[in-house]
């Protein structure tokens, strides 16, 4: 053929590797279905519009759950509810500083952002933006690099550093994004904002477990939100009560509101500090547990 | 004791007529009632207004707090949900702003509560909400810049690799090349190995 | 022409005589590296078993040794780059010696960085997940891409010149060594005959690559850095991460190859050809890129410390005074202002002088990238205490694995490919120059320019 032709040949295989950014789509479609899997449908008000969870937190009713003497609720029954590990605390009460030297509680649930950092890093899109506006977690996809967890700068996410200590049961459950049991050892975690329950219609483990009903779960589509007790419009809400977002210059744009306050409504003194440390009640029942620190 | 007793009856008929309900709240001290379309479309927002008179003399009530409620159920709650609440201005009217969401026929209490009396003044305004139903969120995060995406990245990794191709396309020409007739061993060991 | 011919002649034996000789040391110093490197793999088949829980990492100190050692791989790995593509886009003679070292340096330090993410990786089982569900907007496969791409070149750029030699090796190593390498040559040098037209070709595809791999090179360190700077971490939050860590890169790759180049000079007795001239100037090399890095540790700390936000008090405490005083004064000082006075005064700007500065920056930039990662994960994002990180014995031995295998690749390759460019650097000889001299520079005496022809 000559030196020229075959030039003239790899010449025109090279425009042949334009088209390689389409072969990982080609190899998605024929190894599996759907980009993500395991997660229910979208969840729609009744004339169909997709649902927009959101959660306003009102501090002025929270104290840590000193009042009750117990570790923070709402902790335990997110713990509860998912199984959670040791020390994963997907929902944790922080203890800041205010200025004159009080401090308040603030419940930290994964802020749900809609700029999310974590999202925009993670290599495999394992860890994704929902219709309804969550960042769920598919632990069968995600490759453990971390890189999520450099990016959130909330402090969210948990990594299963080892096999982590639950009970029997937890490993009967159906796996999905939105109820992440069981864990899965090598993989990230987080706060799912129980998306499944909702969808149910049924509020999430912290919002149902708070004492002082201080977390209110909603849909910015419908402009509702209830906290288990009582009904509020959210718009109103969070307008007439200063509410403010944690980190709010980042650009994150959570999802997550925080109404200003130390728990003077329910009779928190600001200078009473210190709260009851999370437990977790499976170490003990599972045999060889080994945990670790955060 | 005919006459007594037509006495009595008149007083119920006469006592039971003054509270009867009805669109407007008649109370002893107040009267509520709600301005506003009875026909709005999804996504337009309204204004309602309440307007208090007193009872006697109907002038308006200025400084007084009304309450808007609606009914609704959300995550397993039922109950009245607050709209908001409006104090009267000076011509006895409270305002509030009311976006509808939802298609279909709603209904909004206006609530005023008499400063000593046990019962609130309700009143009732039904209406009618048309309009298809469509997203009324939208996120605000991220800038749309055209051209700015991963095709570029995309084109600038192809191009790259396509220079690549190119030199082991020369790799191939060395090995395809014909070789030159031998003019002796000294010559040729000094061409292989650096004459260029 | 007769004395050519001798010089020749014994360029070619300096060239052929680590492939035909093999001495005891070397089998000790192999077989060293392979236990290393077993004692590595059996603390990694540990981790594997347990999990990552067997390292020092916890949820909030997530990086530690691995990236480090990574971030450190991939830098060392810009020696290739400037020697031998930024020296030959220029015209640098005095680089023939050395050109093939740093370009093997390159090859296996990418080789060994890559290895080190995959060993970070909580699920390695899922590493294809990068290539099936990969996503173009993620700073992860951006360092897949470019390093990728990098290697690629690296390799095409490593054999390219390296084809006369080749052809050299098949003609002379005929009979004196086994069979298999004979073959080896023989395909490797892809019917190498001389002719003008395969000069051409071969020039050709040099030019080409010298010119593509150094927007490659740039690229790659750039992309390494934004795993960092992509994040809204207080440490990591600055524009000039990529720059500062190209700078560092080749910083780095400097000294490695100041450090590879002693030490192949002294075992294969290479004192003809890599002269104290080489290490003169690889050391200004350095000096003029410690300077670049002062400058970039004064950009990035002065601007961020005259403000004060929020973290970056508490990163300054902890970074100059407190828990990482050691580690960034070590770096400053020893890896930064020592080696850059070692070279600038003549007393010291001897072979012996520049390869302990180099040995020195090596040291700095490795500390440098661990308190780049550590302190930078350790500044709280919500009020709880910080954390400690301290490595175990699982991640130390994978990395003294890691740099054993980097030891141990170039090892092997000394005994199997040309270790000097012998057409490059006989091109270099043949050329009618100054009369050659004694390789020593007189003390004090300024260096010649680099087209300057002496050995």
């Amino acid at each position: 053929m000559g030196r020229r032709g075959v030039l003239r040949l790899l010449g025109v295989g090279a425009l042949g590797i334009a088209p390689l950014p389409i072969l990982p789509s080609l190899l998605r479609s024929a190894l599996s279905g759907k980009l993500v899997r395991s997660r229910g449908p979208v969840a729609r008000t009744p004339d169909g519009r997709i649902r927009q969870w959101s959660m306003v937190i009102d501090l002025r009713r929270c104290d840590g759950c000193q009042s009750v003497g117990l570790p923070p609720q709402c902790t335990a029954a997110c713990i509860e509810g998912h199984f959670g590990p040791e020390p994963m605390e997907w929902i944790q009460v922080f203890e800041g500083d205010l200025p004159g030297g009080g401090t308040q509680f603030i419940p930290t649930p994964c802020q749900q952002c809609q700029n999310p950092p974590c999202v925009n890093v993670c290599p495999v899109a394992a860890t994704f933006s929902t219709p309804e506006g969550t960042v769920l977690i598919d632990q069968e996809r995600c490759i453990g690099c971390r890189i999520c967890m450099a990016a959130c700068p909330y402090d969210r996410r948990f990594f299963n550093w080892g096999k982590a200590p639950v009970p029997p049961e937890s490993l009967m459950a159906d796996y999905s994004a939105e109820h992440q049991v069981p864990t899965r050892r090598g993989t990230v975690m987080k706060c799912d904002f129980c998306p499944d329950m909702m969808r149910d219609g049924v509020l999430p483990y912290c919002v149902q477990a708070c004492p002082n009903n201080a977390i209110y779960y909603g849909d910015l589509e419908e402009d509702v939100a209830s906290n288990g007790d009582e009904i509020i419009v959210v718009s109103r809400f969070l307008s007439e009560n200063q509410a403010y977002r944690i980190k709010e210059d980042l650009g994150t744009k959570p999802r997550v509101y925080y109404i200003p306050g130390h728990g003077e409504a329910v009779g928190r003194d600001v200078f009473k500090k210190g709260r009851l440390p999370t437990r977790w009640p499976w170490v003990e029942t599972v045999k060889g547990a080994r945990t670790w620190k955060r | 004791m005919k006459y007594a007793v037509t006495a009595l009856l008149l007083a119920v008929v006469v006592g039971t007529a003054m509270f009867a309900p009805g669109g407007t709240a008649d109370a002893s001290h107040a009267t509520l009632k709600v301005m506003a379309p009875a026909n709005l479309t999804a996504g337009d927002s309204v204004d309602i207004q309440a307007v208090l008179n007193s009872a006697h003399g109907g002038e308006a009530v200025p400084g007084a707090t009304i309450s808007f409620y609606m009914d609704g159920s959300f995550g397993g709650v039922e109950g009245k949900v607050l709209l908001g609440q409006a104090i009267t201005d000076k011509d006895g009217v409270a305002h509030l702003s009311y976006l509808p969401r939802t298609a279909g026929e709603h209904q909004v209490h206006v609530e005023y509560l008499t400063p000593g009396e046990g019962e609130p003044e309700v009143a009732t305004w039904s209406h009618d909400v048309s309009g298809a139903p469509h997203q009324f969120y939208q996120s605000t995060a991220g800038v749309q810049i055209p051209g700015l995406n991963v095709w570029l990245l995309m084109a600038v990794l192809a191009a790259v690799w396509a220079i690549l191709l190119s030199v082991a396309v020369r790799v191939i020409a060395i090995a395809g090349a014909e070789p030159e007739p031998v003019a002796g061993a000294p010559a040729s060991r000094s061409r292989a190995t650096g004459d260029w | 022409m007769e004395a050519v011919t001798t010089a020749r002649e014994r360029l070619e034996r300096a060239a052929l005589a680590p492939v035909t000789g093999t001495s005891r040391w070397y089998y000790a110093w192999v077989a060293f590296l392979l236990m290393v490197i077993a004692w590595g793999v059996y603390a990694y088949s540990r981790q594997l078993h347990d999990g990552l829980i067997v390292t020092g990492m916890r949820d909030r100190i997530s990086w530690g040794l691995y990236i480090t050692t990574f971030v450190f791989f991939i830098g060392i790995s810009h020696a290739g780059t400037l020697i031998s593509a930024i020296l030959r886009v220029s015209q640098a003679r005095w680089r023939t010696p050395i050109t093939r070292m740093a370009e093997f340096i390159t090859v296996v330090a990418l080789c060994c960085g890559a290895l080190f993410v995959i060993i970070d990786l909580g699920r390695p089982d899922r590493v294809l997940n990068v290539i099936i569900y990969g996503r173009w907007q993620s700073p992860i496969i951006w360092d897949v891409l470019a390093i990728t791409t990098y290697l690629t070149a690296s390799i095409a750029y490593l054999f390219l010149p390296m084809i006369p030699d080749l052809a050299l090796f098949r003609d002379r190593l005929a009979g004196r060594v086994a069979g298999w390498r004979i073959r080896l040559y023989d395909l490797l040098s892809v019917r190498w005959q001389g002719t003008a037209a395969q000069w051409r070709y071969m020039g050709g595809a040099i030019t080409t690559a010298m010119i593509l791999i150094i927007p490659i090179a740039v690229s790659v360190h750039t992309v390494v850095s934004w795993i960092f700077a992509m994040t809204l971490r207080e440490p990591w939050n600055s524009t000039i991460f990529g720059a500062f860590f190209v700078a560092g890169a080749i910083f780095s790759g400097i000294a490695t190859l100041i450090v590879v180049m002693a030490v192949l000079r002294k075992v294969y007795h290479l004192e003809e050809y890599i002269t104290e001239k080489h290490f003169v100037y690889l050391g200004y090399l350095m000096a003029a890129f410690a300077l670049i890095m002062i400058y970039g540790n004064i950009s990035e700390y002065l601007t961020t410390g005259y403000k004060m936000e929020e973290g970056a008090e508490f990163h300054f405490r902890q970074l100059f005074l407190e828990q990482f005083a050691g580690f960034y004064w070590f770096y400053l000082i020893g890896g930064l202002v020592v080696p850059g006075l070692l070279i600038l005064l003549p007393w010291t700007r001897n072979i012996w002088g520049i390869v302990a500065a180099a040995l020195l920056v090596d040291a700095a930039m490795w500390v440098e990238r661990y308190f780049i990662v550590v302190a930078g994960f350790r500044v709280p994002l919500m009020p709880y205490k910080p954390s400690v990180y301290a490595p175990t014995w699982v991640e130390l031995s994978v990395m003294a694995a890691g740099f054993a295998l980097f030891a141990l690749l170039i090892t092997l390759f000394v005994k199997v490919f040309p270790i000097l460019a012998v057409w490059e650097v006989a091109e270099d000889l043949e050329t009618p120059e100054l009369a050659p001299e004694a390789g020593r520079l007189p003390s004090g005496a300024a260096p010649e320019p680099a087209g300057g022809g002496s050995r």
